[in-house]
């Protein structure tokens, strides 16, 4: 019981680092990158390539770095001369860029599925309320809350965080404050993929590394994404913790229907409330 | 204001009499009747082939052009409803008992009920919402197929009991490229001529209206709710017979039909096909057989080629092979009309 709530949490918080960077992405450009799944498996096999010589945690740091500077290029060469077309126009180009990126890790890597060991520190299992649980995964769910709370912290301590708000509200009416939106655009867009890339890498200990690994949980963030209300981090919040412990008690008490169960979730949500949990906020 | 995402769809200019128009109809219909059927013999085996498999998945490609015309939707999700169509009739053929007849009657009926369930949820979440759903959606049920042991094969899928005649006609003929050809042919043809026909209907020209500027035809006193669910079963209906006739012809079907990648695809023809008109997702699909069976030297490595085609095209000439066409006949007409002075 206690295990599958844990299990539960840390997939919830994996959730919400891949969410986090879709919703920052999409308050800014009105875009939903469809490559996001593939930035996270890019993190994953970044990390694994790298960390034999900078040890894991630096691993971690270069995965978000590496999928950062992606991140810059995305918004320099795509969103930023496409902005003034059709949004499904950027769409379909990123989904272009999923199917390239996933091929690139193929090239590069290979398709055999690979492992990454968990730092050194942290192999072996914990006790919680009497249960032998991985500590490394616990690791995993820390990671998540500290993102999510810098990731707040820079939105609404900072002044590059203010512009960042005001560039969601109105791109235009910020520029003409006198604010770079150019340089806030390849800031926002960077650290959202900059977040798929740590999600990937801090994912990678947890199960094997192929390249189609991005598919099932860029499913889950999209399905949360829906679920929370689109452009809100407090919906998705909500909504990958429910997710994540539908998922984790599915898993054990319904394993025939856990693909399903998601989407009951969002038919049940999206039924009652067409916009989503925080609907409000985007329409 | 809702998100709305469509792409630049040019309206095709409406300066000709509708009896000139009529008479070209004419003359474009005759000339893809005599084509189809001359193909055959003109053509090699192989791409006939081909061919034929194109226009299976020109109708997904129809349905997934289809909705974007007419909603400005994207759906990454479309072979569910190509997919679910070849199961639904091959489980009720194989393990029913009933005439193949009424098992292709009542599959198809089957699929288009349950896709109009899911369009009345998933309608209710316009623009990207929308897109995320559809290939949400498809992915599940991808997974439900693939996992699914016993009966239908789970990932190695199944092959389906098909009696000697389907409709009067003889299985082995409708297995072989050549007939299948020309029966493919012949209902894309029909299919392009019905959603034409569709377009200038009111119901066609309102879903128009809708996709141009849902609040405004709200004012002006429309529903906007049902025309859009129409629209998505119409599409699925269209993916459906395409799922269908593939079934026929290779009397077989597995998890893999109904995988995203399949929508994806489906997509991208429809996106290089163009979908201001109905034949640009038909000619997209055609255009993406073709090539892939001459590049099949790349290997395994076909979608780094593919997304970067995609993006050249999307970021380029967004309006596709249609756009394409339109623009070579307004050139065309505008030269002879400077030559008639």
């Amino acid at each position: 019981m206690i295990i599958q709530l844990l299990n539960g949490l840390v997939y919830g918080g994996l959730l919400v680092i891949l969410s986090s960077g879709l919703v920052l992405i999409f308050g800014l450009r009105q875009v939903v990158n469809f490559a996001h799944g593939a930035f996270y498996t890019l993190g994953a096999y970044v990390a694994l390539s790298v960390s034999a010589f900078v040890g894991f945690w630096g691993a971690l740091a270069a995965a978000f770095v590496a999928l950062s500077v992606v991140g810059i290029a995305l918004d320099r060469f795509c969103f930023r001369p496409l902005q003034n077309r059709p949004h499904a126009v950027v769409l379909i180009i990123t989904f272009g860029l999923f199917l390239i990126v996933t091929d690139l890790v193929q090239l590069v890597w290979g398709r055999e599925s690979y492992s990454l060991l968990p730092p050194p520190d942290f192999t072996g299992p914990v006790d919680v309320f009497g249960t032998p649980y991985p500590v490394y995964r616990l690791v995993v769910l820390a990671l998540a809350v500290v993102a999510a709370v810098a990731l707040q912290a820079w939105l609404r301590l900072t002044r590059i965080g203010l512009h960042a708000r005001a560039a969601a509200t109105d791109i235009v009416a910020t520029g003409i404050q006198g604010v770079n939106t150019d340089r806030v655009g390849a800031l926002v867009v960077g650290v959202g993929c900059g977040l798929a890339g740590l999600a990937g890498a801090a994912a990678a200990p947890l199960l094997a590394l192929t390249p189609s690994m991005g598919d099932a949980i860029i499913i889950d963030s999209f399905v949360v994404m829906v679920i929370g209300g689109l452009g809100s981090f407090g919906g998705s919040i909500v909504a990958a913790a429910l997710l994540g412990q539908i998922q984790a008690f599915g898993a054990v008490y319904m394993p025939s229907l856990t693909t399903l169960l998601p989407f009951v979730l969002m038919a049940a949500v999206l039924v009652i409330r067409p916009t989503g949990l925080a609907g409000a906020r985007i329409s | 204001m809702v998100l709305e995402s469509s792409l630049p769809l040019p309206t095709r200019q409406a300066s000709d009499s509708s009896r000139s128009r009529a008479a070209r109809w004419l003359v474009w219909s005759v000339l893809a009747v005599v084509v189809t059927v001359l193909a055959p013999t003109l053509c090699s085996a192989r791409v006939i082939a081909v061919s034929s498999q194109a226009l299976m998945f020109g109708f997904l490609a129809m349905g997934t052009g289809f909705i974007h015309k007419h909603s400005g939707l994207l759906s990454f999700g479309h072979a569910v409803w190509f997919g679910l169509a070849g199961y639904s009739v091959g489980i009720l053929a194989t393990f029913s008992g009933l005439p193949i007849e009424l098992a292709i009657a009542i599959g198809l009926v089957l699929v288009v009920a349950l896709a109009a369930l899911v369009a009345m949820v998933i309608m209710r979440s316009p623009g990207i919402a929308f897109s995320m759903l559809t290939l949400a959606i498809n992915v599940a049920v991808f997974e439900l197929f693939n996992r699914m042991r016993g009966a239908t094969g789970g990932a190695d899928g199944f092959s389906i009991a098909l009696p000697e005649t389907i409709f009067g006609v003889p299985t082995t003929s409708l297995q072989s490229p050549q007939t299948m050809f020309v029966i493919m042919g012949i209902t894309t043809i029909v299919t392009v001529g019905a959603l034409t026909l569709f377009e200038r209907s009111h119901l066609g020209q309102l879903t128009l209206a809708i996709r141009e500027n849902p609040e405004r035809a709200r004012f002006i006193g429309y529903d906007i709710y049902w025309p859009r669910v129409i629209v998505f079963v119409i599409s699925a209906a269209l993916a459906a017979i395409g799922g269908l006739l593939f079934t026929l012809y290779t009397g077989f079907v597995s998890p893999e039909v109904l995988g995203f990648m399949t929508s994806g695809q489906a997509m991208i023809m429809a996106m290089v096909g163009g979908t201001a008109a109905a034949w640009g997702p038909v000619a997209g699909a055609l255009m993406f057989f073709l090539v892939r069976d001459r590049v099949t030297f790349l290997g395994d490595h076909w979608m780094l080629p593919l997304g970067s085609a995609l993006i050249v095209v999307m970021a380029v000439w967004p309006t596709g092979l249609v756009g394409a066409a339109d623009f070579v006949s307004r050139r065309i007409r505008g030269a002879a009309r400077r030559l008639h002075g």
